[in-house]
């Protein structure tokens, strides 16, 4: 169990995403913007992984908020999703994975399992890439 | 609704609050006693949701009155009573903004004064609950 930040300004994706992760087991926590991704980031709470999508209204857009959590927390997993295809500087990105919408929320979940046992320890890695 | 204080399986609470983290631990604490709850940060999320239904089928709105977005939570309930008649309102602000508000919306004012004990919150959801036929 590892507990989840969900970062979309789509609601019904967001608790799409987030039900799926709590039958999984996962605590999540939801943030509809990444403003709000701050917020909690900034408080007491300690997140493990990050799944944010990258077009988003607000002061920045979620891949501000992947250099910010480079930055802050260099050892905190982000997951991007996207309505857009990858495109090749994402892969510079700091993050750990990218999955383009509509994303098959069973290999995302699984992609998640794999971080959650050394999500505290995990380094800057190559991106994995899944745009089903 | 039981007696116990835990939700049953049908009860779906859609929480409107504006302050994120306001909102993740009344969320949470609703989460804890048994109910399924589905956030919301803006008004327009909350009527993205109501407007998902049957998909995503809503009992309570818990909704506060500052809320962000193009209505505050009082025109959230208006709209509400008037779209989704059979929904349960239960609104949360400052004694000030419903005193101004509440004559226009109806004879009611918000059930709860901010800021409220997360338990406050469970007892008004079971009381509409209960309070609901069938």
């Amino acid at each position: 169990m590892a507990r989840i930040l969900v970062v979309d300004d789509d609601v019904i994706l967001r608790y799409l995403l987030a039900k799926w992760l709590r039958r999984k087991d996962h605590d999540v926590l939801e943030a509809a913007s990444a403003d709000e991704a701050i917020v909690i980031l900034s408080s007491v709470l300690a997140v493990d992984i990050v799944v944010t999508d990258i077009e988003m209204p607000g002061s920045m857009n979620g891949m501000d908020l992947a250099d910010h959590i480079q930055k802050v927390s260099p050892a905190l997993p982000v997951i991007l999703v996207s309505g857009r295809p990858f495109v090749e500087k994402l892969r510079s990105a700091a993050v750990s994975a990218f999955f383009q919408k509509p994303y098959h929320l069973q290999r995302l979940s699984d992609y998640i399992a794999t971080l959650v046992p050394q999500s505290e320890a995990i380094p800057q890695k190559r991106i994995q890439v899944s745009d089903e | 609704m039981n007696n116990t204080g835990a939700a049953s399986s049908a009860d779906t609470v859609l929480v409107a609050e504006s302050d994120v983290m306001l909102r993740l631990a009344i969320a949470g604490y609703l989460r804890h006693c048994g109910y399924h709850v589905i956030e919301a940060a803006l008004v327009e999320e909350a009527m993205a949701v109501l407007d998902a239904t049957p998909e995503i089928a809503v009992e309570i709105v818990f909704s506060a009155v500052e809320l962000n977005g193009s209505m505050d939570g009082f025109r959230l309930a208006r709209w509400v009573r008037a779209h989704r008649s059979g929904l349960e309102v239960v609104l949360a602000g400052s004694v000030v903004k419903a005193a101004n508000e509440a004559v226009e919306l109806c004879e009611e004012g918000p059930h709860l004064k901010k800021p409220y004990e997360p338990q406050q919150v469970v007892e008004w959801i079971k009381k509409l609950r209960n309070l609901k036929p069938g």
